[in-house]
């Protein structure tokens, strides 16, 4: 019981300094609510674009720095975690303040484990749309394999690549980013139309910090919003994420929102399960 | 120069009966120890520099050690993670293995007019088939013996897993449809898969050594 009350004590006391991170780096705290009209909440990402909706483009300050944490329900249970977005007028280069915060928030991490145990993982929507369209993949071969990727049916997405290109088969599973950059490279000198270093500029430069950073095209992201650039952090020996997020694009009720953003899921973070 | 393979690191989670059976020479003919006798009742063994750590489980426990991490890959029938629903894990291989089918038998090899009973121990893959096909039925759980559900009157169909068929013809009845083939999935934990290279180098040694 001691042992327990003490890890959760740690847990509020991390997660406080966790937000004072936010608030220093000038993130504001939005409130969103665990349920709403006998809804829970799935996504933090959703609840507070809902909440910010009824206020007018004019009166939002882009880029807009926003935070929300509180239990969100996923996988049959609640689970702990922190939300933090970048919200833009149009698409823009959120990426560097979202990549700052995570190189910030991953160096502290890694004194909880060693940082050799991190391994950060990016996957690009649009780079994935852009090569299979160009093997000549239609889009609704394309819409089948992101689906695949998304639903967790690796073999059945990596089928469908195979048939289209197996030489970009390589690209579909965790791979160092000289070796995915070396295999792009191979590829592009057979697709001439393919910009992928153009995706690849949209990409943190200031990730150097993180030890370990991999590509991997079949991660996609679990959310249909994901619209570019998506990402996941691992620790070797744990079997969740301690966080994920993207790039999103959202229509709710006739208003777009863009915008960068990942979730940390707080028991992971702190190395609790 | 690359690092060996980690392979004491990994741990694999395998179906008892049909499937383990199946996977201990395709185990064996990708290079990776196994280090149980065929007598041996012993339902875990560690992993060793020569191969991956093992659970043995029941099949529907396999995709639930895989998704909470317990496990990094896994080892199941496409009927047990289709019963299963929505879950946290990556299917990454179609092993070709334990191959049989989810079948749809009654007495009288007729397909069902109007409303009726069948019995099964899938209530998930039984659901969405009747759906499909739009029939009205009412479901009969049962875990095991499914045919004598209709001998002793409990029901009028099963749906349940066959291989040979044999085992519905000993009971006097007939496979009508398949539901749903199904064969043994490798899948894998996404954090395992995606932070520990061995997992995938595992996945295709066992893909290289298909029979």
């Amino acid at each position: 019981m001691e042992s327990w009350l003490r890890a959760e004590s740690e847990q509020i006391r991390q997660t406080s300094a966790l937000i004072g991170d936010l608030v220093d780096l000038g993130f504001s705290p939005i409130i969103t609510s665990p349920t709403h009209d006998s809804a829970v909440r799935r996504d933090h990402t959703l609840a507070i674009i809902e909440r910010l909706s009824s206020w007018s483009r004019a009166s939002l300050r882009f880029p807009f720095k926003i935070f929300s944490s509180g239990p969100v329900f996923e996988r049959g249970r609640w689970a702990e975690s922190l939300d933090v977005e970048v919200l833009e007028d149009a698409v823009g280069p959120s990426e560097t303040i979202i990549f700052d915060v995570l190189t910030k928030l991953i160096t502290e991490r890694s004194q909880l484990t060693s940082a050799d145990n991190l391994v950060f993982v990016v996957g690009h929507l649009g780079l994935l749309r852009d090569l299979l369209g160009q093997c000549g993949l239609s889009e609704e071969e394309v819409a089948a394999v992101e689906t695949a990727f998304a639903h967790g049916n690796w073999a059945r997405g990596e089928q469908m690549i195979a048939h289209a290109d197996a030489a970009l088969l390589p690209l579909f599973r965790p791979a160092t980013v000289e070796s995915a950059s070396a295999a792009l490279d191979d590829v592009a000198r057979r697709l001439p139309h393919l910009h992928w270093k153009a995706w690849h500029s949209e990409l943190p430069r200031q990730l150097a910090p993180v030890p370990s950073v991999r590509w991997d095209l079949s991660l996609t992201g679990s959310w249909p919003y994901y619209s570019g650039p998506v990402f996941a952090l691992y620790a070797r020996g744990q079997g969740d994420a301690l966080l994920k997020g993207g790039r999103f694009s959202v229509h709710y009720q006739d208003r777009d929102w863009h915008g960068v953003g990942f979730t940390i899921s707080l028991p992971q973070w702190f190395g609790r399960r | 120069m690359t690092a060996p393979p980690r392979f004491e690191d990994v741990r694999i989670a395998i179906a008892k009966g049909r499937i383990l059976e199946q996977v201990v020479p395709r185990w064996q003919s990708a290079g990776l120890v196994w280090p149980l006798a065929a007598e041996s009742r012993q339902l875990w063994f560690e992993g060793t520099p020569g191969g991956p750590g093992g659970l043995i489980v029941r099949g529907p426990d396999v995709p639930v050690l895989v998704a909470r991490g317990a496990a990094d890959l896994g080892i199941v029938g496409a009927d047990l993670l289709e019963e299963q629903g929505p879950i946290d894990v990556l299917e990454v291989a179609d092993l070709d293995l334990a191959v049989c089918r989810v079948v749809l038998a009654g007495i009288k090899p007729e397909l069902p007019d109007g409303p009726f009973v069948v019995a099964s121990k899938y209530r998930r893959i039984t659901e969405r088939y009747l759906e499909r096909r739009h029939f009205q039925a009412d479901i009969v759980r049962l875990s095991g013996s499914l045919e004598l559900a209709p001998l002793i009157g409990l029901a009028s169909y099963i749906i349940d897993i066959v291989e040979t068929g044999e085992t519905l013809r000993q009971h006097r009845l007939r496979e009508i449809e398949t539901v749903m083939p199904s064969h043994a999935r490798l899948i894998a934990n996404p954090a395992h898969w995606r932070s520990k290279p061995e997992v995938v180098v595992i996945r295709d040694r066992l893909m290289r050594h298909m029979a």
